[in-house]
């Protein structure tokens, strides 16, 4: 086929190939395997940032507007046939950029697991193969492959590395996607059936009538991943019990499979019903944002109220795309990004407290200021991020956000909208609430001894803070390189 | 886009968050060296303002510069951009000034602290804040300015982080004036919304075309005008935060916690006034508007009454002024309401001089005498010469002392102002004024002079644990110095009203001898009254608040303002909370819970029929069949 390129199988065969490395070293070289799984996580981010770069030639995008296209028949069904195809526009190439660099980060913070470490890179490795393979693939049940693939490696390092109570954790985890997925499942079935064929890049159009219980049976699949009210109460146990670098890549990464769904497959298979029912997943979403920032509020286990919090800004998310605009899509991607640098930041820095002292209740520190002033100065950087404070990088997609929203349902609902922007306001509460228990005040005698951030925290987290303060002064940089695909995306949901 | 001006009018905000930027990383290194270099730099920045306050051309306001920040739809840029009129220019005058008076006061007021960088850090980038919620030319810039100002005064009044009082207040005034903000971006949203619809997105959040879209004659904007009440008061409820104003005024009194220089930026120069110059800026929205003008007008002169009546029952030296300061930001306020905006400007101006040198002589007081209780001052005139002298002179421009002090110049124009529109406003703003008089002369007749108290209170949590025996003696000249040169300004000022008509346009109100005569009165009146309690004793203290102890005990407690919110608004809010929680703990998660159970539990009663006995299945099979045969004879005959 012309265009092929064999790019993004490789992409994805480089953490495979680590993957398989690792399994030929023995498990007692504990240094040389961390050395391993670094190293093939760094060179899938510098394979991910020359594929973005390369975006910009002309002549990349086929006629879909992919990059990077590949396909190769799996195997039949009836007379048409489910293929292996990959490829990338704006928003997949953010997002799997995005990925990668999260990746990175999770495996240096990584280097202090002394349990099983090999299995523990592999399963890391693998995890990054099904995300990469979800963000670049275009056909459903390839799409629908990959997502699962991720499912298995999160509940083995939950229920492996995890905290005290983590076999409920990931028992729960595995259950509610699980269950989710099989909603999805049915719903892609129902379209093949419907459209006979599953390619993401020509989308069959089937009649408005089928579409109806096929959208809500594949909203459903996402929703759980996101998590949306009501199905989002897997999400605080699977953070609280799962260990730092799993907390990244869950908060990072999984969450935004989800809304990453309603752009790639829920929205453009079926518009008309995506349509109508757009109003109800905006009440939906911000019924998220403040029940996830009320939630959070009474929280008194600092990675509870963490994942709490993500429930609420992945309303936005919810409410942005909901718009069903080009301006929304871009508002809600944007959110994404930053939502998976400023959480994964966040957990990591909860993450660094907890190796220290093993407690993550809220009540528990205080006057880390004077104790580790430097790990005061970056955490104070987030939690400002995450509440939206201008010149960070939460505020342009928060208000970008709430801006699209306002756009399509303040006439209609003119309070609900209001409400949202409450939402903005209770994070302020319980962030602020959060810094000033555990960094104001005497410092605790026990705690005079905790050591500031050592050079493999500090080398973890140094990205993340150069892109929050980096995106947050220009946004620009993301909202470029998906507009193409927003505009396209609109149009087709818009050409029911 | 970019005029001759940007480069001068960028320097300002720049050299201040440039010297931030240094601090921040290399405070610990040179601490001192850097922070002669960061008021070196401020210094030049005031001569800049200077430069400009006296060349800039009237008329409308000139953009210097703006740039595309971060768009959604291709169509639509949100812009950030800076521009210069002159309100922005004596506004930025005021601000430079006062700040650089800070910065050096502070050479001497921080000389030992530990972090002595970082403390100049913070105030470097509340003074760049300012100035660029200055400068800022549309309503996007101007809230990215307005949250920096609230973070810096987070950080700062927060500054002793260690003390959970300083850490509580500051959250409170961060919280306090975040409420408020959500009216800005609301207000923000709500015109973008309109904006689209009549297809003027780009300049919907600009001062100027907003202005334009507005005004009376232009009838193209029907939408925008049904939504400008509803705009102006997002706003407004957004000045309040930041200004300290009613119902939200509860925060300022607890930022006293923050060291004294701050007290005497953020109350004279930078944090309260940006909710004047909001006002001040969109005064072609509040003014045309008769309903927004009362509202804002009660909200001043309500403002201003009930926060004097607390300072004169208040014993912390500072918190005296910082009920002042509400007092006077209503003032200002009240005046917008009523109209004129150069009467409040005025105000403003005036007031950061005499307000900036009472909080740095209440500083340099605490710094000899090691306590803010009034209790517990005594002599003050006779240890420390010079601060003694220049804040006699603060407490005179703040009472309104006729003709010589500031301050009286400027509340006269806001009490003619009043005058001519509304009558009941004059008279309580008048009253007002007579009780800041009282409860500025008590402070000084308390604690200037050997007054006999009955009972002096314990050292409270306020005080520093400096041993006390020693005699409390003037503090350095990097002290005294922005003392002396603020005292001759809060005469001086007074003298140069004129300039502001030139520079704002409109004209100083004067409302004519009863205006002249009853503010003369009344702050004449107010010394006296003071003089016949606490110095001659000629009527006793003590014995009127044992006459009026319901009235007193209301005073006291800050006429319950914190009590109210709590079981209120905090009470709601806990609330909603604790419900979320239980709903989400024994609805949601236990509907999952039971939903799994439930499967486990017929998992189990399915596994009764595999019981492996080849009877039981035959059974099944048989009536099985039997079912399977009669349906299908129903369906054959039907």
């Amino acid at each position: 086929m012309e265009g092929t390129t064999l790019h993004l199988p490789l992409l994805m065969m480089v953490p495979i190939i680590g993957m398989l490395i690792l399994m030929l070293v023995p498990a007692d070289k504990v240094r040389l395997i961390r050395q391993i799984a670094v190293a093939a996580s760094v060179v899938a981010l510098a394979y991910a940032i020359y594929l973005a770069i390369g975006m910009n030639n002309p002549g990349v995008l086929n006629a879909e507007q992919f990059a990077y296209s590949f396909s190769h028949p799996l195997f039949a069904v009836g007379n048409s046939s489910i293929l292996f195809s990959v490829g990338v526009d704006g928003l997949g190439m953010v997002m799997v950029l995005l990925t990668c660099l999260l990746f990175v980060v999770a495996l240096i913070v990584s280097l202090n697991i002394e349990n099983r470490v090999r299995e523990y890179y592999a399963v890391f490795l693998m995890l990054e193969v099904g995300c990469i393979g979800v963000f670049s693939a275009t056909d459903i049940f390839l799409f629908y492959i990959f997502w699962e693939l991720i499912l298995i490696p999160m509940f083995i390092i939950i229920a492996v590395w995890g905290g005290r109570n983590r076999q409920y954790a990931s028992l729960k985890f595995i259950l509610f996607t699980l269950g989710g997925s099989l909603f999805m499942l049915l719903g892609f079935i129902g379209y093949y059936v419907a459209g006979g064929s599953g390619d993401l890049t020509h989308i069959r159009q089937i009649a408005s009538g089928s579409q109806d219980l096929l959208f809500w049976l594949v909203f459903i699949g996402l929703a759980v991943k996101i998590p949306l009210f009501p199905f989002h109460t897997w999400l605080p146990d699977a953070h609280t019990e799962a260990p730092t670098a799993g907390s990244i890549v869950l908060a990072g990464i999984l969450l935004k499979l989800g809304t990453y769904g309603f752009l790639r497959v829920l929205f453009p298979l079926f518009p008309s019903a995506a349509n109508y029912y757009a109003p109800y997943i905006a009440v939906l979403g911000v019924v998220s944002i403040l029940y996830g920032a009320f939630l959070a509020m009474s929280q008194k286990d600092i990675k509870r109220m963490i994942a709490s919090s993500s429930i609420s800004h992945m309303g936005f998310v919810v409410l942005a795309l909901s718009t069903l605009t080009a301006g929304g899509f871009a508002a809600g991607t944007l959110q994404m990004v930053n939502h998976g640098i400023i959480t994964g930041g966040l957990f990591l820095l909860i993450g660094i407290i907890y190796d220290r002292t093993h407690l993550r209740g809220i009540n528990d520190f205080g006057g880390l200021y004077r104790v580790m002033p430097f790990y005061y100065g970056i955490f104070l950087l987030f939690a400002l991020a995450s509440i939206g404070m201008p010149g960070l990088n939460g505020f342009v997609s928060e208000f970008l956000c709430l801006f699209s929203g306002f756009q399509t349902y303040f006439a209609p609902m003119p309070l609900l909208m209001t409400a949202a922007v409450f939402g903005v306001f209770i994070g302020v509460i319980y962030m602020l609430g959060l810094v000033a228990k555990v960094f104001s005040g005497p410092a605790p005698e026990k705690w005079r001894m905790l050591s500031d951030l050592d050079v493999r925290e500090s080398v973890s987290i140094l990205p993340l803070c150069f892109l929050v303060v980096f995106l947050g002064i220009a946004p620009g940089v993301i909202l470029k390189s998906i507009g193409l695909a927003m505009d396209l995306i609109a149009k087709r949901v818009a050409s029911m | 886009m970019n005029s001759p001006l940007a480069v001068p009018l960028l320097l300002i905000p720049l050299l201040p968050l440039v010297n931030f930027i240094i601090l921040i990383f290399w405070g610990k290194a040179a601490p001192r060296s850097l922070a002669i270099l960061s008021t070196a730099c401020l210094a030049a920045a005031t001569g800049i303002a200077g430069y400009l306050f006296l060349t800039i051309p009237d008329g409308p306001p000139t953009t210097a510069m703006s740039a595309d920040w971060f768009f959604v739809d291709k169509q639509f840029f949100f812009q950030f951009g800076i521009m210069i009129d002159g309100l922005a220019a004596t506004m930025a005058l005021i601000v430079t000034f006062v700040s650089l008076m800070v910065h050096i006061y502070s050479f001497g007021y921080m000389e030992k602290h530990e972090h002595f960088g970082r403390f100049f850090a913070f105030l470097a980038l509340f003074t760049s804040s300012m100035l660029l919620l200055v400068f800022s030319s549309n309503l996007l810039t101007m809230f990215v300015a307005w949250e920096g100002v609230g973070l810096c005064s987070y950080f700062l009044i927060g500054f002793y982080f260690e003390k959970p009082s300083a850490a509580a207040a500051g959250k409170k005034a961060f919280i306090t004036t975040k409420l408020g903000d959500l009216g800005f971006i609301t207000a923000i949203l709500i015109l973008l919304t309109i904006g689209a619809q009549t297809q003027t997105f780009a300049q919907i959040l600009d001062f100027e075309s907003l202005k334009t879209m507005l005004a009376p004659r232009n009838a193209a904007y029907p939408l925008l005008k049904d939504w400008s009440f509803i705009v102006g008061l997002l706003l407004f409820f957004a000045a309040i935060g930041k200004s300290a104003q009613f119902p939200l005024h509860v925060w300022l009194p607890d930022a006293m916690e923050g060291p004294s220089p701050v007290s005497a930026l953020i109350h004279a120069a930078t944090m309260v006034v940006a909710g004047v110059y909001l006002v001040a800026r969109m005064f072609f929205l509040f003014g045309q508007d008769p309903n927004l003008a009362l509202i804002i007008t009660l909200v001043g002169v309500f403002t201003a009454f009930m926060a004097a009546t607390i300072a004169l029952k208040s014993y912390d030296l500072k918190r005296v002024l910082a009920y002042s300061t509400i007092s006077q930001i209503g003032y200002m306020m009240a005046a917008l309401g009523l109209g004129s905006a150069v009467a409040s400007m005025f105000h403003v101006g005036t007031h950061a001089f005499f307000k900036a040198l009472l909080f740095l002589a209440a500083g340099s007081i605490f710094h000899a005498y090691h306590s803010l209780e009034i209790r517990r001052i005594r002599r003050v005139a006779k240890f420390m010469r010079t601060t003694s002298i220049t804040f006699a002179v603060g407490a005179l421009a703040l009472a309104g002392f006729p003709y010589i002090t500031a301050g009286f110049f400027s509340k006269e124009a806001v009490l003619s102002a009043a005058y001519e529109k509304f009558p009941w406003a004059f008279w309580v703003l008048a009253l007002t004024a007579g009780l800041t008089a009282f409860y500025m002369f008590r402070l000084i007749f308390l604690t200037f002079f050997n007054y006999p108290v009955q009972s002096v209170p314990k050292r409270s949590s306020g005080d520093d644990n400096a041993d006390e025996n020693h005699e409390p003696h003037e503090s350095s000249s990097a002290m005294t110095m922005p003392l002396v040169i603020l005292a001759i300004l809060s005469v001086a000022a007074g003298y140069f009203g004129w300039l502001l008509p030139v520079r704002i346009g409109g004209e100083i109100p004067h409302g004519g001898t009863n205006v002249l005569l009853t503010s003369i009165a009344f702050a004449i009146g107010g010394i006296l009254l003071a003089w016949a309690i606490y110095s001659a004793r000629i009527v006793k203290a003590e014995a009127m608040v044992e006459n009026m102890p319901t009235i007193a005990r209301f005073l006291e407690n800050k006429w319950y303002w914190d009590e109210i919110y709590d079981a209120t608004v905090g009470r709601l809010f806990r609330a909603v909370t604790w419900l979320v929680a239980q709903f989400d703990w024994y609805i949601v998660d236990d509907l999952y819970h039971l939903f799994g159970r439930l499967s486990v539990r017929a998992g189990m009663s399915f596994r009764q029929m595999h019981s492996g006995s080849v009877q039981i299945y035959l059974l099944t099979i048989a009536i099985a069949l039997l079912i399977l045969i009669f349906m299908y004879n129903i369906t054959r005959f039907s």
